[in-house]
């Protein structure tokens, strides 16, 4: 070990040091050597004395020590101590901490018990404070300035990197390089002689810990395939420390999470070895091009406004604050002046109006201040809209049109507010009159945002085919232009768009090239929002896992962001996720803290919202009180925000609810409200929704002829849009209320064109409620093989998606065969069990995608067995035969109930069809 | 730019009275005054006792220096609980103290040296046979002109009225046993004498008395009832105010309670620490470290924290009231090795459940700490345990009081 080249003399004070001093087992012994001579130097060298504890005799009368037999004479020495367990260590520092040496140490060499390290710090402090006094002493104030007193105390924790450091850096300083770069090359360097030592395995475990982990302290089983030996290898090596089941990272490994000091690391290593690192070397790469990504920081809605005006209303509000700070400088208009200002500081408060007035009144005093309001407006508006005051943000966009700041930019501001108001068709037409404007000056960027902004208009209005359009050239455009960030936002809203439509499998593709892009691109927010849309798709179609697993990867990252607001809205999503699987407490609690969240940030869009879902969860446990109460919370919110949309939404909620209820009439007037909203914010897909609901109370009440008007009316609405889902499901919904109606053929009909959408769609749930729909029509019609067929594909799609799914078509077949039972056509019963039983078998369980749906495999296959074997009880000639399916039957319905509570009482069916 | 500075920290012996609590102060030295002029007097007795780290042991000792620098006669005989381990040792410390101290005073005096050397020897032992007990007494009563009181004391232990050397000698092996409190009267005995015959009277100080290693509190409390019946010589002891219960601050009216520095007087200290006209504190004023300190102040009144976070500060590259917080905790890191965030949790349960100290079970069952996360802490100081020599199980540990600003603000 070299010493500091410049004379520290006697520097340690032996009360300074906290004790007991112990040298920590792990330490190698050539460390405990340098340790040692470090004290022994650093105290004046005085005499040392070492010996172990077993060795020391203390006489029983006095206060004699006795050494080997030879009394120890303690004045003034340092005493080195070897202890090898708990027990000889208290009983030597019992007996040694009043014996009048210098200094006792004790020397662990087995570990297993408390090895205080508090005076390892304790020196530190010192042995930096004289370098910095010798450096003070011999090179003046300034050379001992440079040495940064700070940096070796936080970034080592042993005395001895310190002087090394000390000494490497002095050594690049002398080579004439600058304190900086000085700083990280001499760490680099200290770093490097510690690591050449390690394994090749060693050095990944090292990597890993440093890349791999964000905390200081990591619990072992979190340590993916290190072994124990490995770690205590690191430990002696002084990169971290094993405590228990724990391990924590000293300060120069945590050090090396700063990409340069890895970086520097890493090349010193490199050249000491004379060869590049292994496998290790892939991690240094892959961490160093995270790291060094464009850090993206979180920012509070205000700034990213701020940031929004800058980048499209080229007027940096910096510059803007600069101009004004020069007309401020040459003292004048200051009154004007003062006044722009404290618009600007009302607007970061929140205080819209006021700030308005008082620009105004600053421009309308000084007209020279022109450059400046329009800043304000332009930056007002994008404020305003960020904070969801929509009206306050057309009012600001309008006056920053009418002052001649004729920008595309402002009717793309317009667009978006009104599209946020859910006034599509003045949004759209304001995006239109944005895409010519970009057109005509040729602006291919503004071109393709408008058109990406375009395609959420119609996407929200369910103008399905055009969105996509949209979209597509927007991506022409952006790819052309290689705006790789707008890209994948278009893609992200393409996938959005095929969600709608149930092209759910487009729509996963879309969304991870998005993921891709934002990868790539370091983009953590938009990597975040796209996992959560991800998570719907998944949500969607009942890939539960898949979705939490996507929401719960979000939420990580958007809580690492700080972004409360994403954060709210993702844990809705995964509360829906949570309600769909009817794990109800969980949603609740999801909801809640998404309530909670938007609460605490003010958002009462999100706040209103979050209680509409949990007005949802209520709704679905029937607990109808509890639901209608969040309802009219949130329709409150929706009220007093002016958002017609959600108001609208909430009442369709409320509907629902009171159809449920049995409230018919009270339904009717909730759907009546929304359609009459969706009307006038000419919503046509909501529209089509009310219409919808409107028609499946008619139909519940009887009222056929009105129920069928009204699906066709939304059946109109939705060939319109293009939204060939709504399409099926109106077909659908008409296709049982002729059922109803007894006309058999027209409701077959009209399920089947159903089907064909649905088909065209992938739009499998659909489908599944479809095949079901047209097996019962079937069977009504005598058509007992087209019902088995459909009865048979509804059950393996359902196989495919959700367990949910799954129990409400094996219920569904619980009923036909039933309802055949009750007919006496017990051999179709027999035919229909085995039937199904065989196609269940021949797709097989274990190929099924997830453990539950596998069970749920087995639980269908048993279920038909139940059915076929009752069949089979009825239709045997032995009567032994009969007794025995009979006693099959039972057995396993009596299983089966018990597995699912009896859910569809398959027990008492089989015992009491005597 | 980072001040580095000598300025912030007490830098000798008269310096560091600024830090002392003022009106704690004036009150030990007016009771200390008090005693020395009552010499002889009974009942001179005092104990000091306040939160740990308030300087309670610096307080008295300021006290007494500042009385050494004003009267002679009086010599101070100061023992320190923590490093001992028994009342045994204490009291043998207390022996060996007032040896070093005579052979510095009054070297010329053989007789007296002579004596200390028999009671050190004395007190050392377990117990001693009549006859050797005889044999000493004659030594002494051959080779001093003048008692200092070992020899009365062996003569009344031994019932004999006149001088020694008129008895017979005697070979007696009958054994008088020597306990603690046969040492306590020994040694008040011997420092009684001392003060009436040589015009220094001794004052006795026990340091941190609560922090002996001795096993059992209770025995501790034995001790500390012993020594403050000890109603011929003035003793100041200093205690820690967990140990103070309700019996002993009843038995002892007059008992002085350090407060911790009220924020105001910590300013104070401070302003008055800047006048000293170096370049040092004419940076220290200009880097606002007055602002600094108010928001210091604001979560301690506890000097040593106090001013080991102020010189942490000042070695940092800025100086700034807003990141104060922020730059305390690299000193956790700096000064223990371990980040702040791993030591809040346990730090919070100290702040809210008001515990001074806690056993390691405690910790595990409250906290929620592991064994090895106990050790982990102590390790590196972040527990403190009260004695470091105890079994795991027995130890009690309090939160080392440097991490005080890990205190939610009031």
């Amino acid at each position: 070990m070299e010493l500091f080249t410049i004379y520290l003399g006697r520097f340690i004070a032996p009360s300074g040091l906290t004790q007991p001093v112990v040298l920590p087992h792990y330490l190698p012994a050539e460390k405990k050597e340098a340790l040692l001579s470090l004290l022994v130097n650093g105290l004046g060298s005085p005499y040392l004395l070492r010996f172990s504890w077993p060795e020391i005799r203390i006489e029983p009368e006095g206060n004699r020590i006795l050494v080997n037999n030879t009394p120890l004479n303690t004045q003034g020495t340092l005493i080195v101590v070897r202890v090898g367990s708990e027990e000889e260590f208290r009983k030597a520092f019992k007996a040694l901490r009043r014996v009048p040496a210098l200094l006792v140490i004790y020397d662990a060499t087995r570990g297993g018990f408390v090895q205080y390290q508090k005076w390892l710090y304790d020196l530190n402090y010192m042995l930096v404070k004289a370098i910095y006094e010798a450096a003070e002493h011999f090179g003046g104030p300034q050379f001992a300035e440079d040495l940064d007193f700070t940096f070796p105390l936080e970034n080592f924790s042993d005395p001895l990197d310190i002087l090394d450091f000390t000494n490497r850096y002095l050594e690049a300083r002398g080579e004439g390089k600058e304190a900086r770069e000085a700083k990280k090359e001499a760490f680099g360097q200290v770093l490097a002689s510690k690591m050449v030592s390690l394994q090749e395995e060693d050095l990944t475990l090292l990597l890993k810990l440093v890349t791999k982990h964000t905390s200081q302290v990591i619990t072992l089983h979190e340590v993916e395939g290190a072994e124990i030996e490995a770690l205590q290898r690191l430990e002696s090596a002084g990169f971290l420390i094993l405590s228990g089941r724990k391990l924590m990272l000293t300060a120069p490994t945590l050090r090396l999470r700063d990409a340069d000091f890895l970086e520097k690391a890493v090349l010193a290593l490199e050249k000491k070895r004379g060869k590049a690192l292994g496998e290790s070397r892939k991690l240094y790469e892959d961490y160093l091009s995270i790291v060094r990504r464009p850090v993206l920081e979180p920012l509070p809605i205000a700034e990213e406004a701020a940031i929004a005006v800058e980048t499209r209303f080229e007027v940096p509000l910096k510059e803007v604050e600069k101009e004004l700070l020069k007309l401020e400088e040459k003292g004048i208009r200051s009154k004007a002046l003062g006044l722009m200002w404290q618009a600007f500081a009302s607007l970061k408060d929140n205080k819209v109006e006021e700030a308005l007035a008082d620009a105004r009144l600053a421009y309308e005093t000084d007209k020279e201040l022109r450059e400046a309001y329009l800043a304000f407006l332009a930056y007002g508006g994008e404020f305003c809209l960020a904070n969801w005051r929509l009206d306050e943000a057309v009012e600001y966009f309008r006056r920053y049109e009418a002052e001649g700041g004729s920008s595309w930019r402002v009717f793309r501001g317009l667009g978006q507010a009104y599209h946020k108001l859910g006034k599509w068709e003045r949004a759209e037409s304001f995006y239109k009159q944005a895409l010519i404007k970009t057109q005509e000056a040729g602006e291919q960027w503004g071109e393709g945002a408008i058109l990406n902004d375009l395609g959420n208009v119609y996407a929200d209005q369910g103008r399905w085919e055009e969105a996509i359009a949209c979209y597509e050239e927007s991506l022409r455009i952006k790819r052309e232009l290689g705006d790789r960030h707008g890209e994948a936002q278009t893609l992200g809203n393409l996938g959005n768009v095929y969600a709608q439509q149930g092209r759910w499998e487009e729509a996963i593709a879309n969304y991870e090239k998005a993921l891709e892009i934002l990868r790539k691109l370091g983009d953590r927010h938009g990597e975040a929002q796209t996992l959560n849309n991800l998570g719907n798709v998944y949500a969607d179609q009942g890939r539960w896992e898949e979705a939490i697993a996507c929401y719960e990867e979000s939420l990580r990252i958007k809580r690492e962001l700080g972004d409360r607001h994403g954060e709210g809205q993702t844990l809705t999503n995964l509360g829906n996720v949570y309600a769909d699987q009817g794990r109800w407490e969980e949603a609740i609690a999801c909801y809640e803290k998404a309530l909670e969240t938007f609460r605490a940030l003010g958002d009462r869009h999100g706040e209103a919202l979050a209680l509409m879902n949990l007005g949802n969860v209520y709704r679905l446990q029937g607990r109808w009180e509890e639901a209608i109460a969040n309802y009219e919370k949130a329709l409150e919110i929706f009220r007093a925000l002016g958002d017609r949309h959600g108001e609208a939404q909430t009442l369709g909620n409320l509907g629902i609810v009171y159809r449920l209820q049995g409230r018919w009439e009270e339904a009717i007037a909730c759907y009546e409200k929304a359609l009459e909203i969706f009307r006038e914010l000419g919503d046509r897909q909501g529209e089509a929704l009310a219409l919808m609901n409107l028609g499946n109370v008619y139909q519940l009440q009887g009222r056929w002829e009105e129920a069928i008007a009204n699906y066709e009316k939304a059946l109109e609405i939705f060939r319109e849009l293009g939204d060939r889902h709504g399409e099926g499901q109106a077909l659908g919904n008409m296709a049982n209320v002729y059922a109803q109606q007894g006309k058999l053929e027209k409701a077959l009909e009209t399920a089947t064109q159903a089907l064909r959408i649905f088909e065209e769609l992938k739009a499998y749930p659909d489908l599944v409620t479809c095949h079901r729909q047209i097996a019962s029509l079937s069977l009504q019609a005598g058509d007992l093989p087209t019902s088995s067929s459909h009865l048979a594909r509804a059950l393996l799609l359902s196989l495919q998606l959700h367990p949910k799914l799954v129990l409400d078509t094996i219920g569904f077949i619980v009923a036909i065969a039933k309802r055949l039972a009750s007919e006496g056509r017990f051999p179709d019963v027999t035919v229909l069990g085995s039937g199904l039983w065989k196609v269940v078998m021949e797709v097989g369980v274990e190929r099924l995608r997830s453990e539950e749906l596998k069970d749920f495999g087995v639980l269908a296959q048993r279920v038909c067995k139940v059915i076929a074997f009752l069949g089979k009880s009825r239709v045997e000639e032995k009567p032994e035969e009969r007794a025995k399916a009979r006693e099959m039957a039972l057995t396993m319905a009596k299983e089966i109930d018990e597995v699912t509570g009896g859910v569809w009482k398959l027990e008492e069916w089989v015992s009491g069809g005597d | 730019m980072a001040i580095r500075t000598r300025c912030i920290r007490p830098y000798d012996y008269e310096d560091i009275r600024l830090f002392v609590p003022r009106e704690g102060y004036e009150e030990i030295l007016d009771v200390l005054r008090l005693f020395l002029d009552d010499r002889g007097g009974k009942r001179r007795r005092l104990m000091v006792y306040g939160e740990r780290g308030v300087g309670k042991s610096i307080t008295v000792r300021a006290a007494i220096h500042e009385l050494w620098t004003q009267r002679k006669d009086f010599f101070p005989v100061i023992v320190r609980g923590e490093g001992l381990n028994s009342v045994k040792e204490l009291l043998c410390a207390l022996a060996e103290e007032l040896s070093k101290q005579v052979n510095e005073l009054f070297p010329k005096d053989k007789d007296l040296l002579k004596e200390t050397s028999y009671l050190k020897q004395l007190i050392r032992s377990d117990e001693i046979t009549r006859g050797t007990f005889f044999k000493w007494g004659s030594e002494i009563e051959s080779g001093v002109h003048e008692d200092f009181g070992l020899l009365g004391f062996i003569k009344l232990t031994l019932g004999i009225r006149g001088t020694i050397s008129e008895e017979a000698m005697r070979e007696e092996t009958s054994k008088i046993t020597i306990d603690n409190r046969f040492r306590l009267q020994l040694l008040e005995s011997m420092l009684e004498a001392i003060g009436k015959r040589r015009g220094k009277e001794p004052l006795v100080f026990v340091d941190n008395l609560d922090q002996l290693g001795e096993e059992d509190p209770k025995v501790v409390r034995q001790l500390l009832r012993a020594l403050m019946s000890l109603d011929t010589i003035a003793i100041v002891t200093t205690v820690r105010s967990e140990f103070v219960s309700v019996d002993i601050s009843r038995e002892h009216r007059t008992p002085i309670r350090l407060e911790e520095l009220k924020r105001e007087q910590l300013m104070e200290i401070l302003e008055r620490r800047l006048q000293i006209d170096c370049r040092e504190s004419r940076e220290l004023r200009e880097a606002g470290i007055l602002d600094l300190s108010q928001e210091l102040t604001r979560k301690t009144g506890n000097p040593l924290a106090f001013l080991c976070w102020l010189e942490y500060l000042c070695n940092k590259q800025d100086l700034r009231v807003d990141r104060c917080w922020d730059n305390l905790k690299g000193y956790v890191l700096t000064l223990y090795g371990i980040r702040a965030e791993n030591v809040e949790h346990v730090a919070k349960w100290f702040f809210s459940t008001k515990e001074p100290e806690a056993k390691a079970t405690t910790l595990i069952s409250e906290v929620g700490l592991d064994e090895s996360e106990v050790k982990f802490l102590e390790e590196h100081y972040v527990l403190v345990p009260d004695d470091v020599t105890r079994s795991f199980e027995s130890k009690h540990y309090h939160l080392s009081p440097l991490l005080m600003f890990l205190k939610p603000l009031e």
